[in-house]
């Protein structure tokens, strides 16, 4: 029995920071950040560079994994919309990689302000949708509330906030673990972008109206290469 | 006067007062003669005149000769803007009564306050001293405009240079100097560098650091002109465990005592919460009083302090409740008692500190250590000790501080290009910088260039800071230029936030403060109680509370380690005691414990007295004070032993795991104590006694956390302080008497300390300063200040990043120097292994917590030490965690 997935009310979990929607073939990612460092080194910050961005192959493995008929990144695709040379690098590598496969959805978040402009420019082929339907889901960034007529009874899957929480062995050891945040009308996904700390929900309130409304049931915590659910 | 040229200042001087004191006499002809002094005399000895009359001589005779032009001729540096206001004012003085209103000698001043338009002036028109701090004056060099102005500067004077040797601070002063001296080639002589400083040791290298690797420098030392009656007073009374809150009533009763005894006191508690509370209270104690009371800190609005400093100058308040704000010489006037609550680390602080009281150097200063609790006792006494035969603690000079290098580097480039072996020995030439390697110097030279390990190479021209090839560097032009002069200085970002009432702003409180607390908490800020409404990003909402009782005052929260010689002295102190207790002769029935812990009547009969006599006459503390530590030392020894430095004593204590009440509510705070009481366990807790000051047992207990890691697996918590550290461990990583040698061997010792550091909260904590004096991220962002929550995030993840890829980067390794260097004695550490190898050492079990080790347990434990696998780490929590809950379905 594996612990990298766990499935609660017909959604996937899967410890590499997605969900699965198996009637829909549907694979949601959230928070990808793409061009961090080159955003912070634009502002004459020296961030180092590392060689591995890889984004890319997480994606690519799960792509393999799961062959879904459609990929959706629910926003903040990029940290900075930026007409850069080595950004524009990057999602072009992105699109040709993943689009042959699945249909690529890119919702738009707080940080991509301008991006449409700027793959415009790049000519890339990418529409910035604000929200997706997926069976009995509403995908969506989150920063923006939604009314309830607008989720029309459907459960909402966000992203935003980034969220983590700290496990214990209540004697010497406390790490804090990126986690999925689940819900009868909210799921919250983990920043799947590796620059993302994460913020622990025990310790500072939500971002968001909409994760700030919810009480959550439990959280999904990726501890090592392993799913743990664990109480909120 | 022999001792000077002749001029219409020296008759001034001649007029107004009668002899020229100490310090004055020996470093007038020192100065004159050209060379570089260091002056070291405690406050009240006429530092000030003693460098500057010399200054204001000679531009007389120049103006008389009319020869004064232009430019800036001395540039005074102080650390406190606040010492460049008062200077201003006692320079004024003279010149005014010399020349009347329109002095054709010129006083200006230049830091962070200076408006634009006065900017311009002085530029415009420099004035012929200039007053200013050492981030002004690095803003200076770096603006090519300015350096026609700064190249005839004659004489430099740094003022309290001991308290930025120490320190970053001075680090980076210490190579704008340099580079100010060494501006103009066509000079023959540099600027002579006069320094002013405190009582310190050794003042050799305090005087090096002055005058910078090559050069030479006479010391003019009258510390010991100033006589000191320093004293140790305790409110604990006949009971060395009083109730809960008792102390700090006796505390606060006996300070108001003492601030109806004397004209005006001056009150020291090394922390801002400390002051706010003290201040508080004793208006609440001394309602009479209570309009001449105040408190005084960094942190408090521009506005109120400048009043507080003023009002005390006039005379007008009996008592001042400080922090550590008013620890450095500006004018406040005549103190009669300088208090310090509970032990101010160092015996150099104590002589300081107690020098503000007796404005003159023929007056006795007279201090007062009060100690809060019985470990704070024995190093008050002993602090007082050490300071009456004056045995200082060494000053520390860090050691080539990469991260102040990038910014002196950025900013030279600003003004040309340099030559990489001629910016080298530049900086070499300042004495913190004087071992600096050249490969280390190339490390920041790449990492200014955008450089880094595996940096695809075409990006490397577009982000980084410098222009970087194999001879030389400059600096590129635009932005970087720009974001340069706005982030110029080495003082971090603190996570400050502001108090708001209503429209108002009353001050500021640290975020790490605001964040122990809950709405409808009670705190005091700007002395007076207010009721936490709302925390916002990067401030709080508070509305009156006057009639309500704020929360408990905490005297302790102490960040400065004990020095070495305090620690000496108690554990000499402890081994007198032990063999003077054991040697005595005792009744058998009076030493059977009670179940109660400490009996309030003395056990021993006849050899008792003895004891407390001997203590008091050791320690010069009073018949009181001796009685308290003799109990202490009596308790120690019924229930475990006294440790001494014959052997290691490691006692071991079984608790099981404690029960809390559940509690409910809304803050993540409690959901926080919720989930961790759900799941306590049994931990053992085994205290060390090793007695060697906090920073050798940074050393020793993370070490010996690693080892036992190692040993048994899993992560071990360390919590040290001056007297030991404990360590805190699950059941599982039980060891026994027969292990501790190989735990405590200083074989290895060096790596095993760095291997615990590199996944550290110490070590992040360092980086996220050298991150934001290093250019990678900025404190202060399009003008404002990021809130500490987000800084810390952002390093949080580059040190991880870091980590991973690229260990020795300049700031990392950067960040690792700083931290030991502020926090850990390896020297210590080691030397203390190497001593205790040859003694015995043993593990005494305990059923409750001995009165030595009672300060220890009740701190709270700080730090988990990260030392295990962490992906084992990972396993270990996922397993422990797995069998609490059901297991969920899991997709096919």
């Amino acid at each position: 029995m594996s612990h990298s997935r766990l499935q609660i009310d017909g959604v996937v979990f899967d410890v590499r920071r997605a969900a699965w929607f198996p009637d829909e073939r549907v694979l949601a990612v959230a928070d990808l950040h793409l061009g961090y460092a080159w955003a912070h080194r634009l502002s004459g910050q020296l961030m180092p560079i590392t060689p591995a961005n890889d984004t890319l192959g997480r994606l690519q493995e799960l792509q393999r994994d799961y062959e879904p008929r459609e990929i959706v990144v629910l926003g903040d695709i990029v940290h900075r919309a930026m007409a850069l040379a080595v950004l524009e690098a990057e999602m072009r590598e992105l699109f040709n990689a993943l689009s042959p496969r699945s249909q690529l959805v890119f919702l738009a978040g707080n940080h991509d302000r301008d991006l449409q402009n700027v793959l415009d420019q790049w000519l890339l082929p990418i529409s910035l949708a604000a929200s997706r339907e997926v069976g009995t889901h509403l995908l969506v960034h989150g920063d923006a509330a939604v009314s309830s007529a607008g989720a029309r009874g459907l459960r909402i899957l966000m992203g935003h906030e980034h969220p983590a929480i700290s496990i214990s062995d209540g004697v010497t050891t406390s790490e804090k673990c990126p986690c999925f945040l689940v819900s009868e009308s909210v799921i919250v996904l983990p920043a799947f972008s590796r620059w993302a700390a994460g913020t622990n929900i025990r310790a500072y309130p939500f971002m968001s109206e909409l994760a700030r409304q919810t009480t959550f049931q439990c959280a999904v915590a990726i501890v090592g290469d392993k799913l743990l659910r664990v109480r909120v | 006067m022999p001792l000077l040229k002749k001029s219409s200042v020296t008759r001034w001087f001649k007029a107004r007062f009668e002899l020229p004191t100490p310090a004055q006499t020996a470093a007038w002809p020192l100065i004159e003669a050209g060379g570089n002094v260091l002056i070291a005399s405690p406050t009240g000895t006429g530092k000030t005149f003693a460098a500057f009359l010399s200054v204001l001589n000679e531009l007389a005779l120049f103006h008389e000769r009319g020869e004064l032009q232009n430019t800036i001729y001395c540039i005074y540096v102080s650390p406190l803007r606040a010492l460049s206001y008062d200077l201003e004012k006692n320079l004024h003085e003279p010149l005014k009564e010399i020349y009347g209103e329109q002095s054709p000698v010129r006083v200006g001043l230049r830091s962070g306050d200076t408006t634009q338009a006065e900017r311009q002036r002085q530029f415009t028109k420099p004035p012929h001293i200039l007053l200013t701090t050492p981030e002004s004056l690095a803003l200076l060099l770096s603006q090519e405009k300015w350096l026609p102005h700064l190249n005839g500067v004659r004489w430099v004077i740094i003022d309290e240079i001991h308290a930025l040797a120490e320190n970053k601070r001075g680090a980076h002063l210490s190579i704008s100097l340099e580079r100010l001296s060494t501006l103009n080639p066509q000079r023959s002589t540099s600027p002579q560098r006069i320094g002013l400083s405190a009582t310190v040791a050794p003042l050799k290298e305090v005087a090096q650091f002055l005058v910078g690797t090559h050069r030479s420098c006479e010391i003019v030392d009258t510390s010991a002109a100033k006589k000191v009656d320093l004293r140790v007073y305790s409110p604990l009374g006949k009971d060395p465990y009083p109730p809960s809150g008792y102390t700090g009533q006796r505390l606060i009763h006996e300070l108001g005592r003492l601030i109806q005894e004397n004209r005006t006191t001056l009150v020291f508690t090394n922390t801002r919460s400390g002051a706010e509370a003290a201040a508080f209270w004793l208006k609440e104690a001394l309602p009479e009083l209570a309009g001449q009371i105040e408190c005084h800190h960094a942190s408090l609005d521009r506005e109120v302090r400048l009043e507080v400093e003023d009002r005390l100058k006039r005379g007008e308040l009996r008592a001042v409740v400080c922090s550590t704000s008013l620890e450095l010489g500006i004018d406040i006037g005549s103190i009669d008692l300088v208090v310090m609550l509970s032990t101010p680390k160092g015996v150099s602080r104590a002589l300081q500190r107690t020098g503000r009281a007796g404005h003159s150097i023929h007056v006795t200063s007279r201090g007062l250590l009060m100690a809060t609790n019985m470990n704070d006792l024995i190093e008050c006494c002993a602090t007082a000790l050490l300071a009456r035969s004056r045995q200082l603690d060494p000053v520390r000079l860090p050691r080539a501080p990469l991260d102040v290098l990038t910014q002196h580097l950025v900013s030279m480039g600003c003004i040309r290009r340099w030559p990489r072996a001629e910016a080298l020995a530049l900086v070499r030439g300042a004495y913190p910088y004087r071992d600096l390697r050249e490969d280390e110097f190339n490390d920041v030279l790449d990492y200014l260039a955008g450089g880094g390990k595996a940096l695809r190479a075409q990006y490397t021209e577009v982000f980084g800071k410098i222009h970087l090839d194999e001879e030389t560097f400059e600096t590129k032009t635009g932005m970087v230029r720009r974001d340069l002069l706005q982030n110029i200085g080495v003082i971090p970002n603190e996570g400050m936030a502001a108090v708001r009432l209503k429209h108002r702003t009353l001050g500021m409180v640290e975020e790490i403060f605001l964040s122990n607390l809950q709405p409808g908490d009670v705190f005091i800020i700007a002395g007076r109680a207010v009721k936490l409404e709302r925390v916002g990003s990067m401030e709080c909402f508070v509305t009156n509370a006057q009639h309500e009782a704020p929360t408990v005052p905490r005297w302790n929260a102490n960040k400065m380690p004990l020095t070495n010689k305090v620690a000496e002295e108690i554990v000499r102190f402890r081994t007198e005691v032990r063999e003077r207790i054991e040697s005595s002769p005792v009744a058998a029935d009076v030493r059977r414990p009670t179940t109660k812990g400490i009996r309030s009547e003395p056990p021993y009969v006849g050899g008792y007295e003895e004891l407390v006599s001997w203590i008091s006459d050791r320690l010069d503390c009073g018949r009181t004070n001796a009685g308290i530590i003799a109990r202490i030392h009596e308790a120690q020894h019924e229930i475990s032993e006294i440790p001494t430095g014959d052997f290691l004593l490691v006692e071991e204590l079984l608790l099981s795991g404690v029960e809390e009440t559940e509690l409910v509510g809304e803050s993540p705070k409690k959901r926080v104590r919720q989930a961790r009481q759900r799941f306590a366990q049994t931990s053992r807790h085994y205290f060390f006694h090793t007695l060697v000051g906090r920073a050798a047992n940074e050393a020793l207990s993370r070490a010996v956390a690693l080892r036992i890691s190692r040993l048994r697996g899993g992560n071990a918590v360390a919590t040290p302080d001056d007297y030991g550290f404990v360590l805190t461990v699950t059941p599982q990583q039980h060891f026994t008497s027969e292990e501790l040698p190989s735990l405590l061997s200083a074989e290895n010792f060096a790596r095993d300390l760095d291997e615990s550091l590199s996944r550290s909260h110490l070590l992040k904590y360092h980086f996220r300063n050298a991150a934001q004096t290093g250019m990678m991220v900025y404190r202060n962002y399009f003008g404002e200040r990021k809130p500490l929550r987000k800084l810390q995030w952002s390093t949080e993840v580059i040190f991880n990043v870091l980590a991973q890829y690229e260990p020795d980067h300049v700031l990392m390794r950067e960040a690792k120097r700083d931290a030991v260097h502020t926090y850990i004695d390896i020297e210590g550490a080691i030397a203390f292994l190497k001593n205790a190898a040859a003694k015995p050492m043993r593990i005494r079990q305990v059923e409750r917590v001995p009165p030595l080790s009672f300060a220890l347990f009740a701190t709270k434990i700080k730090e988990a030490l990260l030392v295990e696998d962490p992906r084992e780490t990972m396993e270990r929590l996922f397993h422990l965690w797995w069998s609490r809950i059901e297991e969920a379905p899991v997709a096919s």
